[in-house]
């Protein structure tokens, strides 16, 4: 098959792929949701604009900060490391991009079953495995584009066409390397995830990858400003080991590449050009195995799918029935630590932390205490998180249509279950907060108060936010929303917690403003939680409907 | 009081008519079919009846209960398994079942003695432990079913039943459908197979273009067509004026074959 038409037509799966993925995403409330087919498609094409755009921004941004470190900030030592290792890290960065962004597009093309049409078509076998490497290719074309152009392009303009050169071949040999990784784990997730013995440690398992992968995300977001200090850190090191630590390092992935490339732009000692060549040969024969075996396997596993061997103990057939409550978070909950993307939702306390921790340590005041305002704005921000933390957790309620249709569920069963889970993320925000203002000098121990009295505030949250969005979007119906291509409902949840969670914290700050006394301004913010509660609690049902 | 009520159901999709003006009674104890070809309104009709759609005008009600104003009612009371099935494909059967038992607040041990009857009758247990993702069609179906009956529903709404099931599986359904209406339970099944309604529907209703073009037992219908001894199939193509359609399709399609 020419070069040109596999493209074309790896372009038409891999558009099925993402509407696949998205009524995979969003099949809760199909009888009403097909009504209106244009609205999917629009969706679909905003969402994966979006997430194009997202990606883009950040490999645009790693490969700036990257080139603009290594080339003009020369506090951080002599140019040719400081060239390898930026170059180095661009390409570890990227990796993780490319790796971590596309791994549930990955997953989502694997158990789709996408490829099922084609395999059925007169192609031959290596037709079929090119079509899926294509296919895969092309469904974060935007990334893998990116990678291979941006870095080289800076490259070539900052320091000439053999550095570029050297880049573009990191870059290629980088993405590939990503893509076998990422069919790996994705193979590797898949039927771990979909072995279900009982046992505990597949729970732990599934939920130690979920974690890791969100951890992992987080961490390239934090990377990326503290990439001059990790460029200082590794010339820094090798200063005290001396060459023998830079020859050593040019053997490994993927300080070869960067090694080479600054044995080319700067005079460098030969033993380690030699062996930043060796490193770099020996890599890009890697990528292209990888290359090679990538299509072979993704032809496998895209046709017949990833064999779930499990180990069936045939147990007595039972049923263990609960109140319907507690079987709704259950389900939740099951669903939660079996779905990568679930898993973002109890990771939210982490988000806030990261994001948080800096700023509160900016805003002590000139007597190097923190004060109440602080912890104000903290809790604010834990309000808004858990407006968004509500809406993720309606991305549960995509799957099992067909069994929600025929149950007396009715929308109010619906939205405290909801709300019972978001519960957990909001009060470990609150710890989280209270451990931060904790060790950074608190004006007085009372303070620690404010995000304590806060918690029944979760409630209020999870109520307001779910009631607002099933009026919005259900009519009052209880419907399931997926974030990643309704963005309005992520805002309107987000815009949602920050107005009803900050009720409390503006009652605290007027008591203190007239008063200037910490006990009656809690006094104040606990009567409000109070009224607030008994409020959600009263008429937020009334806007449901069955 | 009859099991299913429709009264004047409407229900259109923008300038598409589904469901027009559609009147029909399921009495208690009997075992009715919705019949019609591909795209005649069966399912529309079925959604309203479980409160899932929210007819234009018109009224469904069952057992007496309005299925738009009280559908958590309705569903308390009916067994569904909808045409398409959206299963949670990360659980297993077990869990699944669980989850259902629960929601409608039954007893562990009555449940678990019908599961397991269930189970045995449908030749399901050596999957009861296995990720739902993982079973065939048919079994995703019984899995379906299972789920459907655990509550022992007074009523029966089963949408094209019988569509991914091999033979032994849909003869066990049948059996199924008549025990329980032999134990006073009312079944609603749809379904484009006409063999399917044959012998064992009481009464069918032949829907074509959302609209009901004949009611009655097998023997009225025949009569009313006046074609004795015809089989359901001619009977139904008659009615749905497909005859003629049919016979050009097949002449069309013998040219295609023989080129
Ligand atoms: N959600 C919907 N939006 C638009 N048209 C629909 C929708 N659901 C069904 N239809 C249309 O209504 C008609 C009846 O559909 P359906 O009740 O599913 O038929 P049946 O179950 O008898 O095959 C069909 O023409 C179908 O295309
Ligand atoms: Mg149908």
């Amino acid at each position: 098959m020419k070069f040109s038409e596999c493209w074309k037509l790896a372009g038409v799966v891999a558009r099925e792929s993402r509407f696949q993925a998205f009524l995979e995403m969003n099949p809760s409330n199909l009888a009403r949701i097909k009504e209106n087919p244009e609205k999917i498609s629009r969706s679909i094409k905003s969402s994966s604009r979006i997430s194009y755009i997202m990606t883009s921004m950040i490999l645009s941004m790693i490969a700036i900060i990257a080139l603009a470190a290594s080339a003009f900030d020369v506090s951080l030592g002599n140019p040719g490391p400081r060239l390898a290792v930026g170059f180095a890290v661009y390409l570890a960065l990227s990796f993780v991009v490319v790796f971590f962004l596309n791994l549930t597009s990955t997953t989502g093309l694997i158990s789709s079953g996408v490829m099922s049409l084609p395999a059925t078509l007169p192609l031959s076998k290596a037709d079929l495995e090119q079509l899926s490497f294509m296919t895969f290719a092309r469904v974060f074309f935007a990334p893998v584009i990116l990678s291979l152009t941006i870095f080289p392009i800076g490259s070539l303009i900052i320091f000439g066409p053999l550095v570029s050169l050297i880049a573009l071949v990191a870059c290629a040999s980088t993405v590939s390397i990503a893509i076998g990784a990422l069919i790996g784990i994705s193979k590797w997730f898949h039927k771990k995830s979909h072995s279900s013995d009982e046992s505990r440690s597949s729970a732990f398992v599934r939920i130690a990858a979920s974690l890791g992968i969100v951890i992992g995300m987080i961490s390239v977001y934090g990377l990326s400003s503290y990439l001059p200090g990790m460029i200082l850190f590794i010339t820094q090191l090798s200063s005290v080991w001396g060459e023998t630590a830079f020859s050593i390092l040019s053997l490994i992935f993927p300080f070869s590449y960067g090694f080479l490339a600054a044995s080319i732009a700067f005079p460098t000692s030969s033993s380690v050009l030699l062996t930043s060549t060796i490193g770099t040969g020996f890599y890009t024969l890697i990528a292209i195995v990888a290359y090679r075996r990538s299509g072979k396997s993704l032809r496998e596993v895209t046709i017949s799918g990833v064999s779930t061997s499990q180990i069936i103990s045939e147990r007595e057939i039972a049923i263990d029935s609960t109140t319907p409550l507690r079987a709704m978070i259950r389900k939740d909950l099951k669903l939660a630590t079996r779905n990568i993307g679930s898993a973002f939702v109890f990771a939210i306390p982490i988000f806030l932390v990261i994001m948080l921790f800096p700023m509160i340590q900016n805003w002590k005041d000139d007597a190097g205490f923190l004060r109440s305002i602080t912890t104000l704005a903290a809790v604010e921000y834990a309000n808004l998180f858990g407006g968004i933390s509500l809406v993720s957790i309606l991305m549960f309620d995509t799957q099992g249509a067909s069994i929600h249709e025929g149950l007396p569920i009715s929308s109010r069963l619906v939205l405290q279950s909801k709300t019972s889970i978001v519960l957990v993320p909001y009060v470990l925000s609150m710890v989280a907060i209270d451990l931060i203002v904790l060790i950074n000098n608190p004006i007085t121990p009372l303070i620690l108060l404010i995000p304590i009295i806060q918690i029944p505030c979760g409630y209020i949250v999870g109520m307001a936010v779910g009631g607002t969005v099933f009026r919005m979007r259900g009519g009052g119906r209880a419907v399931a929303v997926n974030v990643a291509s309704d963005q309005a409902m992520g805002l309107v949840s987000a815009a949602v917690g920050a107005i009803v969670g900050i009720a409390p914290l503006v009652g605290y700050g007027a008591v203190m403003l007239f008063t200037g006394m910490q006990i009656a301004s809690l006094l104040s913010q606990a009567i409000i939680v109070a009224i607030l509660v008994a409020v959600v609690w009263k008429y937020v049902p009334k806007l449901l409907k069955d | 009081m009859s099991a299913v009520k429709l009264e004047h159901l409407v229900k259109t999709f923008g300038d598409l008519i589904a469901v027009s003006e559609l009147s029909l009674d399921v009495r208690e104890g009997e075992i009715y079919g919705l019949l019609g070809p591909n795209g005649a309104g069966k399912s529309t009709t079925i959604k309203m009846i479980m409160g899932l759609l929210d007819p234009d005008s018109g009224l469904a009600t069952v057992f007496g209960i309005d299925s738009t104003d009280n559908p958590v009612e309705v569903k308390r009371m009916v067994g569904y398994v909808p045409e398409e099935q959206q299963l949670y494909d990360s659980l297993t059967p077990r869990e699944l079942f669980d989850f259902v038992a629960s929601i409608r607040q039954l007893p562990s041990d009555k449940a678990s003695k019908r599961a397991k009857e269930f189970a045995k009758a449908l030749d399901f247990s050596q999957h009861y432990d296995k990720m739902i993702v993982t079973l065939s069609q048919g079994n995703k179906q019984k899995t379906m079913l299972i789920a459907a009956l655990l509550h022992a529903p007074k009523l029966l709404i089963l949408d094209e039943p019988f569509s991914g099931l091999d033979v032994r599986s849909a003869k066990i359904m049948k059996d199924i459908v008549r025990i329980h209406a032999e134990n006073g339970g009312s079944v609603l099944l749809s379904t484009h197979v006409m063999e399917v309604a044959q012998g064992l529907c009481d009464r069918v209703g032949i829907i074509d273009e959302g609209l009901l073009i004949a009611e009655g037992t097998l023997d009225e219908l025949r009569s009313r067509a006046h074609k004795d001894g015809a089989t359901l199939e001619s009977l139904f193509l008659k009615l749905t004026e497909q005859e003629e359609e049919v016979e050009e399709g097949v002449s069309v399609i013998r040219e295609a074959l023989a080129e």
